[in-house]
């Protein structure tokens, strides 16, 4: 199994307040990671460090080792622009820009000055069809984006995310403001994409990581308590804060 | 208490419940091979009834939590474990039932014959005991000991056999041998049972499968 992602010893703090504790993992290339915990455990801000996007919070600073590919990616010498768009990221609420469904899928395409109607056209087909919307679509291109439904909202940025061809998507609790039936189209969305891209996830639903993921790490108090498949942490967990957490008996 | 807890305390006492039935059945079965007493052979039929609905009642409350509560870890370990564990509990009881039909059916057994298939008894009755107890506690450090039981009684059959065949050999005629011997392995394949409630007492404290074999 490849590593995309070595992660070694990383401290997170914001002013004085350390949120990430010496926290060391491999991600695998092709599979889903799930980061799961309490709230304020500090998986989200780990999750914004795989795309650089602490540095836009003033006071955070970063210390240890993060690889991508074996390159160090907290180098000041990194694009960050370049990197942000090899490691896509899907927020809680969907954020279409107020534009039509296609200009939406487009925007980061135009924004590399690629401007050929042909090519575009071809992407973005593309990029909906492998957010499972195209179909929903195909015949309102043109419509605002903000007349879809959450959910297709959400397979929206997914697509939008798809068609800058990242390596890597960062979900960050994609389907808490969804219903069940949009969670779950997300979910086997989820399923596909992973053949085509890396996904990091951080999910509050535990049934969530479980049924998606195929690594999950267990945050607490800016630790990683437990980080292993998925299979053995919801089977046979190995410390006891993790069975705490994962069957309800936290705190 | 968080809610499953209080669910699997109920699912692990309706185990325990279903448990002692077994229990009053196998040592009844004991005792109306040694006195031919049809009547209490028919209440152990009788009773059977019962734990087959307790089998369905641990099986029902086992899914409820599975749909219900989402368990996981050690929680869905206790309810495959449990369900697993009532199955083999009433087949137990099948086989003190089994024991029942045959006082019903056929005369008392050979004095030596009986001496036999008691001492298997007792060695049933304790090794059940144990492995009850084990459950009960949570305990699977005792639970991994507890199989060595089985090989005497499995010892103690193989004597019985041997004993059944001296008889024959020395031209001692024993009526209706093939539901007579049926009917003593049903005493010793219900120790075969309680190892494998023990196995999936490991599996439920420990996360592991293990094959007493």
């Amino acid at each position: 199994m490849e590593n995309i992602f070595e992660i070694r010893d990383l401290d997170l703090y914001y002013g004085t307040n350390q949120a990430l504790k010496k926290i060391s993992m491999d991600i695998h290339r092709n599979e889903v990671t799930a980061f799961i915990g309490p709230s304020g455990c500090g998986k989200s801000t780990f999750l914004r460090c795989f795309n650089r996007m602490n540095d836009l919070i003033p006071d955070c600073r970063i210390e240890g080792k993060m690889t991508m590919n074996d390159t160090d990616i907290m180098s000041s010498k990194v694009n960050v622009v370049d990197l942000r768009t090899r490691v896509g990221m899907v927020f809680q609420k969907p954020n279409p820009f107020p534009m039509s469904i296609y200009d939406n899928v487009a925007y980061g395409l135009r924004c590399q000055n690629i401007k050929d109607k042909k090519v575009l056209d071809q992407i973005v087909t593309q990029s909906l069809k492998k957010a499972a919307l195209w179909e929903e679509v195909k015949d309102r291109l043109n419509e605002n984006a903000y007349k879809l439904s959450g959910g297709q909202q959400q397979r929206l940025c997914i697509a939008r995310a798809i068609s800058m061809e990242p390596d890597v998507i960062l979900m960050d609790e994609p389907t808490s403001a969804l219903d069940p039936i949009a969670t779950s189209k997300i979910e086997d969305l989820i399923q596909e994409l992973k053949r085509d891209y890396t996904i990091i996830i951080v999910t509050h639903s535990m049934q969530q990581a479980a049924r998606v993921s195929d690594y999950t790490a267990f945050f607490l108090l800016g630790e990683v308590i437990e980080f292993n498949t998925t299979k053995v942490l919801f089977q046979i967990p190995s410390d006891k804060r993790t069975e705490d957490y994962i069957t309800g008996r936290f705190g | 208490m968080v809610k499953i807890d209080t669910e699997l305390a109920l699912f692990q006492d309706s185990i325990l419940s279903m448990s002692d039935k077994v229990r009053r059945m196998y040592l009844w079965a004991l005792e109306v091979l040694r006195t031919g007493n049809k009547e209490k052979a028919l209440a152990i039929i009788e009773l059977d009834e019962f734990v087959n609905n307790d089998e369905e009642e641990v099986n029902d409350r086992g899914l409820e939590v599975l749909s219900l509560l989402s368990p996981v870890a050690s929680d869905l370990r206790i309810v495959i474990a449990g369900i697993k564990i009532a199955s083999d509990i009433e087949r137990i009881g099948d086989y003190a039932k089994n024991i029942a039909r045959y006082v019903i059916k056929n005369d008392k057994l050979d004095d030596e014959v009986l001496e036999y298939a008691q001492r298997i008894g007792d060695i049933f009755i304790e090794l059940y005991d144990n492995a009850i107890d084990c459950y009960k506690k949570k305990d699977a450090k005792t639970a991994l000991e507890i199989p060595q039981m089985d090989d005497e009684i499995d010892e103690a059959f193989v004597q019985l056999i041997n004993h059944i065949e001296e008889l024959m050999n020395n031209g001692t005629t024993i009526p209706h041998l093939v539901q007579t011997v049926a009917m003593l392995r049903n005493i010793e394949r219900a120790g075969d049972h309680t190892k494998n409630i023990c196995e999936h007492l490991i599996y439920q404290v420990r996360g592991q499968h293990y094959d007493f074999g």
